[in-house]
């Protein structure tokens, strides 16, 4: 008897785990084109935290090679700060690109990245869109844009 | 008395370095080296190595997306068959000496004093465990949501351990779920008596080793006891991180929790524990 109970508060206590979303944090996922990219969904986040944080991965397409600027856009303008995930020791064994001053370096066809984003609002978000964009440092050409939007459904999806 | 591998029990290879090889994983697997990944051009456990999300099926999913899923965590689908071959023939040899995301937890958990120590034995740990993994692969192919990320210890053990050094790694624990999965860690882990109540209850790679390790019990090498040999004294029970070992009545192990961490062996009075083949 006790263990068909905690069988079924443990279900009950995961199935709340899984459907319960804070907001704060969402996963953005795209790939990388010199024709513009495409972006796997947009994001959805609720409206009202005063910090977001948005985990961006991605992979590059053949041809693209380069360097890559991520800019949050849109109005009002929404501070932001972009922080790489790069090998805390750098042993060698593989060449990666590798993140450094905002920027995606050395990304070549195939590569795969991973960038963390936070959103600072200054004053609370009400519904809106933005976009994360990236862009080529040689042609300031836009590699990649994903959706943002404020106030929606949220993000359901997984995240990183 | 010899254990089944050949070697005295005392002086087997695995009882007598598990600690150096628990400190091993945690240096070859997690930053700040994270020499393993590092093949891979990786930083930590998710994308190619994340031994978690590949099997797991989503709303809306079509097959082809499935199975890239597969392609892209290639090193973590390696991973999960290699870990749940070896653990048919051999037993969870990855949950109790290898895995660098249970390392940490248990030995952090040696450093916590006993009376702050949290203790679940209480709790049936494969009733708890199972219904777990059923919501974690149902909901998501339901459309519920989604168990696999947002409560990885594979995601926020080496970002624990990154976080010192990384402003991305730290920003990770800086959010709702990032603050959770700290919890779970040091609520499970680090304050468990034994350091693997995580393990036990919430690890879907623990869980399907556990099944593994179960179906191979019948003709693979496991922790047993020797029934004319045991007196029932309790003393393994007590130190069993994973509370698998069931001291009422005539002392039993259940494969669908034990590891061969070999601890109950170290001390059992009679030495009626030992890991080998079922006796013929």
């Amino acid at each position: 008897m006790k263990k068909i109970l905690v069988f079924i508060f443990a279900a009950a206590l995961s199935v709340t785990a899984a459907w319960y979303r804070s907001g704060d944090s969402a996963h953005a996922m795209g790939m990388v084109s010199v024709k513009g990219g495409r972006a796997h969904h947009p994001v959805q986040l609720p409206s009202g935290k005063d910090r977001y944080t948005l985990v961006v991965t991605g992979t590059i397409l053949p041809p693209y090679q380069g360097d890559a600027r991520l800019v949050v856009e849109g109005e009002p303008a929404l501070p932001f700060r972009v922080y790489g995930s790069d090998p805390i020791l750098d042993l060698g064994l593989r060449r990666r690109p590798y993140f450094d001053d905002q920027t995606l370096t050395g990304l070549q066809p195939r590569d795969r990245f991973t960038v963390w984003v936070v959103l600072r609002p200054t004053e609370p978000l009400t519904a809106g869109k933005y976009n994360l964009t990236f862009y080529d440092t040689a042609t300031d050409k836009s590699i990649l844009q994903i959706p943002v939007f404020f106030g929606g459904k949220e993000d359901h999806d997984h995240e990183g | 008395m010899k254990a089944d591998d050949g070697t005295p029990r005392a002086t087997s290879f695995w009882a007598q370095h598990r600690n150096l090889i628990l400190v091993l994983g945690i240096i070859l697997f997690l930053p700040p080296l994270a020499a393993i990944v590092q093949l891979t051009a990786d930083v930590n456990f998710c994308g190619r190595w994340c031994p978690r999300m590949f099997f797991v099926w989503r709303e809306g999913m079509t097959m082809t997306a499935y199975l890239m899923g597969f392609v892209r965590s290639y090193m973590g689908v390696a991973l999960v068959v290699s870990i749940l071959a070896t653990t048919l023939i051999f037993g969870r040899y990855w949950c109790s000496h290898l895995c660098p995301v249970a390392s940490p937890l248990e030995l952090g958990s040696r450093l916590v004093p006993s009376p702050l120590k949290l203790d679940f034995s209480n709790t049936p740990a494969p009733s708890f465990r199972y219904a777990y993994l059923s919501v974690y692969l149902i909901a998501p192919a339901i459309g519920i949501g989604s168990l696999c990320c947002n409560y990885c210890n594979f995601a926020a053990v080496p970002r624990l351990f990154a976080a010192p050094f990384s402003q991305g790694d730290l920003t990770y624990f800086l959010r709702f779920q990032g603050v959770v999965n700290l919890g779970l860690l040091l609520f499970l882990g680090v304050f468990a008596k034994g350091g693997r109540a995580y393990c036990n209850l919430l690890c879907p790679i623990g869980a399907l080793d556990a099944l593994s390790n179960r179906i191979g019990a019948k003709f693979g090498r496991r922790i047993r006891i020797e029934p004319t040999e045991c007196t029932n004294c309790g003393e393994c029970s007590k130190v069993c991180p994973t509370w698998a070992i069931d001291t009422q009545g005539d002392t039993t192990i259940n494969q669908l929790s034990c590891m061969p961490c070999r601890l109950c062996q170290g001390v059992c009075p009679t030495e009626a524990i030992y890991y080998g083949k079922p006796a013929r």
